[in-house]
This record gives structure tokens, C-alpha cells and sequence, in this order.
């Protein structure tokens, strides 16, 4: 027989596999995510005052799909220089230091800001204000040059649009990273949903107050144990020294308290234990009786009990039902040969 | 034309997405008709609306008790004891709990919601549908925009409040305040701050500013509904929650509602919410493309005043009287403005519906 270390090793080493397998599904699935956006790359049309920093923005978006494996983005420098261009409607460097100062700081901790234009030349970047134009009329002739009976309002709009279209280029292979995460995150809850032990109300309000102690703003793995209180049961129990007939009855069942690891999925390692109370009406012996309950992936139930010194097992209905199920398979199977 | 989406996530009751979305878009006719130039137009002509759903999650618990009908069975034919007693108590809490429809549909969801590692699920199921939104939108994440109703404000302002939030072993990359801020978010009936737990509202990543993951935020408050009264989020301009700047120049909106149109006087239905020119109006500006004349908004809001019922608004005073705008407020002040306001639907003839 293996020592509980090495089986603890072996068991260590295969979820270790497991995650690595999970974390390169993500990566790949994230990949081909990517790589399919990277095929429908067109280049904008109806530009009107920026057609140069249109097409390097383009250009961006397909150097950033050459660069494969996908990862978050080098910004090239038609990011970080984007703001020169309003230089062509009239923004001096004066105006522009503060906003390239911003955008310098941001693409330093790898984050392309959003940016959203405002009338009267000014550029919110990330929520904050830029004044980015000084001179409005200025603007206006100089946008008017660029695009005839155009204006400095629509030229800063149409500057904005070019940006923020590569903005969300650039931001979406991290999206589409950051879904995989969830997803996996959501596939653990929902087993937990679905194969931990079933709890009465003031069992997940109990489980539920210890898991909020520790929940933090930020998604992680389902707790993998789950105390169990004051749950009702029913359970088929057999008593040697009961009267004739009444050996073996059903009797009700309740887990005083217990635990329970609900990822503990060997069917033949118990999952959980607990201390119960079983109550049937025989004659002979005495009503209640006190019990360990063994409970196996967390659902079925072996348990002891002794009721006043008469010891006696017990199995719960659904393990009996489970039993019930094999042994018509069994018999179904050998009624074919 | 690329439409910008516009996620719905339903309040308290037995919702399913497409429920919900079949009340929004209901609404969303009756609205278009106030103006004439949308007369013939549909909301879905300019805005992909979907549907985030979570009560089939409550469902699954509710239904997934085990044995419940034999154990009572085999109960009554025990005979009286201590012991039997005992048993019959915690069955009968556990019994007469899932039996009650009001404590099923109302009362379970919230207490689940805000009790139970169940929320993480719901939380999960909407971070989701955000993050894929924002993937069918080409990363534009600011042509994403949500609104949550009741229970589905504290939903949407949880699972952002994560999705957004800290770094964990589990989401090493979560979506980012700078890169992923969403157009507006829209809590109509804001319950956020009452079932608020692991994060205080105020503290969270959801809010209108440079560090926050919206560019907009609005509340919408009817004065005559009871669930929105209850210890409501009330922020300050001092800089404390979003920078002066975003509060300025009103990223932030708080709109408050006086009107009653609905003649059950159901205050806090949704419907209520939107057909309210202030509600709809705002969010046509927020999630953006709907353009209505300024003559044509004047005789919209004229319409809508004239089916105003001062009577149905006069008696919800009366009624809701005894529940008071409370900063110390628990859910069981929660559940009783719910209930309070169930029995005086009721009272004009009207069903509550969540």
C-alpha cells in the first residue's frame, strides 16, 4: 500500500496537470479567439481630415496580428505619437505635453486609455480633461482646409473614432484572455453547484457567511469543503438485536454537524463525516440513537449507530437507490446471456 | 451602422431572460410611440438588446431538496416523541419556507443572493455575458452599456465590482478600468448599497472616473417606490468617490421620479421605470443613436403627464408612509417594503410581478 504522502503526491501532481492543461485551453482558445478578429482587419473608410493616422492605425492592427502568439501588445509608435497628429488642426506642443505625458504613463503600464471627444478642442483621455486645442478659429480654418466645410468639433470626433478603433483593437486579445478565465472560474462553480453536498437553507446561509469572510473583489475557485448543520435525512438502518421484523427499518436521519469535501470524487474514499442523530419506532430498542455518518462524493450516506448499546448500520435511501439501479443493470445485463 | 449593446439583468421574482426582455421591449413600444418620429421604429432598430437571466439558479435550489415529500411521510407516521418534535421543527422551517410562495420568489432570492456562495454563480453568469459583449462589440467596450433592475442592480454592481476588480490566482487578467470601461450603467431601483458585502459600493471599481469601469453611471429613484427607499446609495461630490471633474460635469446622475402611471400602482416595476420620460430619455442619450426633435420630446412629455393617476400617487403615499429613506436599513427592511408594496398592488387589483 502507497504511504498517504506519496498518495498525496500523486494526487498534487495530477491536479498540477490538470491546471496547466485548463490554463494551455485557455491560451490556445484565446489564440484562435484572436486570429479569427485578425482576418476581418478592413481599413476605414470615409476618413476626412486623418487619413495618414487611419491607415498607420490599420497598419497597427495588422502588425499586431503578424505578431503570433498572440500576447499584450508592444504599443507601436502610431499610439504613442498618435496625439501629433492634431497638430494638423492647430494643437501646439504647449497644449499637447500634459495629454502625451498621460498617454506615456499609461502605455508604460501596458494600458492604451479610451478617449472620448469633447467640443470647444478638448479631449477626455481615461475620464480626465486635456485641452488639447488653444486657438478655435485657427482650428476651424485649418480643419476646413483639411476636409472642405469641415470643423475643428468634426475633425477632433473623427481623430477620436481612428483612435479609439485601435484603442479596442489593441485592448482585444486581453478580452478575450480575460473570458477563458472567467469561463473556467464559472465551470468550477458550477460543479460545485453540482456535485457538492445538497444544503438546507441555514446550511448555505452558514457556508455562505464563511465564504463571504474571505471573498475579495476579484473571482476565484469555489471553496472545496462545506460544513454540514443540522440536516435532515432519511436513512434504511439495520439493528441485529431488534424484534423479529423490525431489524431493518427507515429511519430518520440528522447530521448534528459535519464537513464534507465535495471534490473528494472516489467513490470508495468518504468525502465527509458527521455526527447524527437517527430516530425510528421499534419495539425492543430504544427510539434515538447516536451516529457516524460516512458520506461518499458527497451524496451517499454509510453510517454506525448505537442505540443505547444496540449497534446497528445504516445505508442512506440513495445509496440504497443506487444499489437498486446497478443491481436491475446487473440483471438486465444477465437476463442477455 | 454597428449598434451598441445594451444588457438587461432582471430584479426579484420569477424572471427568465426572455420574460424580462419581453417586458423591456414592450415598454420600449409604448415609449416609441410618444414620439413621432419613432412611431414606426423599433429600440432594437438602434441598440442590440440582450439578456442576462440567473433565476433558473435559484430554481435548481429550490427544487433540489432531497426526499422532502417522503421524509414527511414517514415523519407523521412516527409516534410523538422529543426527538420527533425536534425533527418536525427544522422540516417545518425547512417545509413551510419552500412552500410559501412570497418567501420563494422574493424573499429566497435575496436572501440567497446575498447569504449563499450562490451569488458568486449569478455574478460569474453576468461577468460573462459583459466580457463576451464587449468581444462582439470588437473590444469597443464603450459601446457596452447595462442596466439592472432591483435585485439586479446589486447583481450588476457585484459582478462588475469583480470582473473589474482585484487580481487573483484564478482571473490573473481581469477586465481593466483603462482599457474596458463600459459606456453607461443604469441602476433603476438601486438595492447595490442595501445587500452590498464584499466590497462597500462606494469603495468598489464601479464608478464614473478615471479609476472606476463606466463612463457613466445613473441611478434611477422613483419617490414612490418603497424597495428604492430603502438605505439608498446617496454619493457626495467631495471627491471622495469619483474624481470633481466626473462629478461636474454629471457622470454621475442621480434621477428622481415622481410620476405614477401605472393604476395598481406598482411603482417599482420596471415598466414604470422606463415609460418615464426622465428614465428612457436618459438612456437614449447614454447608450447613443437615438435622436428625437426637441418639439417632439415637449409633446412626448406632455403624453406621458397626461396619464399620470394623482389618485393611485396619493394613496402609494399613503401606503408607503412608514417606510422611510433609512441609511440603517437591513433586508428584512427590504422584504417588508416588498411586501408592503405587494399587498397595496394588490389592494388596487393589481399582481405584483418583481
Amino acid at each position: 500500500m502507497k504511504s498517504s504522502g506519496v498518495n498525496i503526491m500523486a494526487n498534487l501532481y495530477r491536479i498540477s496537470g490538470l491546471v496547466a492543461l485548463l490554463l494551455i485551453s485557455v491560451t490556445v482558445s484565446a489564440q484562435d479567439k484572436f486570429a479569427e478578429t485578425c482576418e476581418n482587419i478592413s481599413a476605414a473608410d470615409e476618413v476626412g481630415y486623418f487619413k495618414d493616422f487611419a491607415t498607420q492605425i490599420h497598419n497597427a492592427k495588422v502588425l499586431y496580428c503578424t505578431k503570433t502568439p498572440f500576447n499584450v501588445p508592444d504599443y507601436p509608435d502610431s499610439f504613442v505619437s498618435a496625439l501629433d497628429h492634431l497638430k494638423a488642426i492647430g494643437a501646439k506642443d504647449a497644449g499637447l505635453s500634459a495629454i502625451n505625458a498621460a498617454m506615456a504613463e499609461y502605455l508604460q503600464a501596458n494600458q492604451m486609455p479610451q478617449m472620448v471627444a469633447k467640443n470647444s478642442g478638448r479631449i477626455e483621455m481615461g475620464l480626465a480633461p486635456y485641452q488639447v486645442i488653444g486657438a478655435l478659429p485657427e482650428c476651424d480654418s485649418k480643419a476646413n482646409e483639411l476636409n472642405e466645410g469641415g470643423n475643428c468639433n468634426e475633425a477632433i470626433k473623427e481623430f477620436v473614432a481612428i483612435y479609439n478603433d485601435g484603442q479596442a483593437f489593441y485592448s482585444l486579445y486581453q478580452t478575450i484572455k480575460t473570458l477563458g478565465q472567467i469561463e473556467t472560474v464559472e465551470t468550477q462553480w458550477d460543479d460545485f453547484l453540482e456535485h457538492s453536498k445538497s444544503q438546507t437553507i441555514w446550511e448555505l446561509a452558514f457556508n455562505g457567511w464563511l465564504y463571504k469572510d474571505s471573498e475579495s473583489a476579484g473571482f476565484k475557485r469555489p471553496p472545496s469543503g462545506q460544513w454540514i448543520l443540522l440536516h435532515p435525512g432519511l436513512v434504511i438502518e439495520s439493528v441485529s438485536d431488534a424484534a423479529d421484523g423490525d431489524e431493518m427499518q427507515e429511519s430518520l436521519a440528522l447530521d448534528v454537524i459535519g464537513y464534507n469535501n465535495w471534490t473528494q470524487e472516489e467513490w470508495y474514499i468518504p468525502s465527509g463525516i458527521s455526527y447524527t442523530v437517527l430516530y425510528s419506532d421499534r419495539s425492543e430498542i430504544k427510539d434515538w440513537g447516536n451516529a457516524v455518518s460516512l458520506h461518499f462524493k458527497s451524496k451517499y450516506v454509510l453510517g454506525f449507530s448505537n442505540h443505547s448499546g444496540d449497534e446497528g448500520w445504516y445505508v442512506s435511501i440513495d445509496l440504497l437507490e443506487l444499489f437498486k439501479e446497478k443491481k436491475q443493470h446487473l440483471e438486465a445485463y444477465a437476463a442477455n446471456f | 451602422m454597428i449598434k451598441p449593446t445594451l444588457l438587461l439583468i432582471h430584479g426579484m421574482g420569477s424572471h427568465t431572460p426572455d420574460s424580462f426582455r419581453a417586458q423591456f421591449d414592450t415598454t420600449m413600444e409604448a415609449v416609441f410611440k410618444l414620439y413621432p418620429s419613432l412611431s414606426t421604429k423599433t429600440f432594437a432598430d438602434y441598440v442590440d438588446v440582450k439578456s442576462i437571466g440567473y433565476n433558473d439558479l435559484f430554481e435548481d435550489y429550490r427544487q433540489g431538496q432531497d426526499n422532502k415529500d417522503r421524509f414527511n411521510e414517514l415523519l407523521t407516521s412516527l409516534p410523538t416523541s422529543t426527538l420527533k418534535r425536534q425533527f418536525q421543527k427544522i422540516l417545518n422551517l425547512q417545509g413551510s419556507l419552500a412552500d410559501d410562495q412570497f418567501f420563494n420568489t422574493h424573499w429566497l432570492d435575496v436572501l440567497i443572493y446575498r447569504f449563499s456562495t450562490l451569488g458568486t454563480n449569478i455574478q460569474l453568469r453576468v461577468a460573462k455575458a459583459v466580457t463576451q459583449a464587449i468581444i462582439d462589440e470588437q473590444g469597443y467596450a464603450q459601446r457596452v452599456h447595462i442596466l439592472g433592475h432591483s435585485l439586479g442592480t446589486s447583481v450588476l454592481h457585484d459582478s462588475l465590482a469583480k470582473a473589474y476588480g482585484e487580481v487573483t490566482d484564478d482571473v490573473p487578467d481581469p477586465l481593466s478600468v483603462v482599457t474596458q470601461k463600459l459606456g453607461s450603467l443604469h441602476f433603476v431601483a438601486n438595492t447595490s448599497r442595501l445587500l452590498q458585502s464584499f466590497q462597500k459600493v462606494k469603495d468598489s471599481s464601479v464608478k464614473p472616473d478615471p479609476k472606476g469601469c463606466t463612463n457613466r453611471y445613473r441611478e434611477y429613484r422613483h419617490l414612490l417606490d418603497p424597495v428604492a427607499r430603502i438605505k439608498p446609495f446617496n454619493p457626495s461630490g467631495n471627491g471622495s468617490w469619483i474624481s470633481g471633474y466626473a462629478w461636474v460635469e454629471e457622470y454621475y446622475r442621480l434621477i428622481p421620479l415622481t410620476t405614477v402611471t401605472n393604476e395598481h400602482g406598482d411603482t417599482h416595476s420596471i415598466e414604470h421605470y422606463l415609460f418615464n420620460p426622465k428614465t428612457h430619455l436618459q438612456i437614449f442619450e447614454d447608450v447613443g443613436g437615438i435622436e428625437i426633435p426637441e418639439g417632439e420630446i415637449k409633446q412626448g412629455k406632455m403624453a406621458y403627464l397626461s396619464q399620470s393617476l394623482q389618485g393611485v400617487a396619493d394613496k402609494a403615499e399613503k401606503a408607503f408612509k412608514n417606510i422611510s429613506i433609512n441609511d440603517t436599513a437591513t433586508v428584512f427592511d427590504f422584504v417588508k417594503a416588498v411586501k408592503t408594496l405587494e399587498q397595496f398592488i394588490e389592494k388596487l387589483g393589481g399582481q405584483y410581478n418583481g
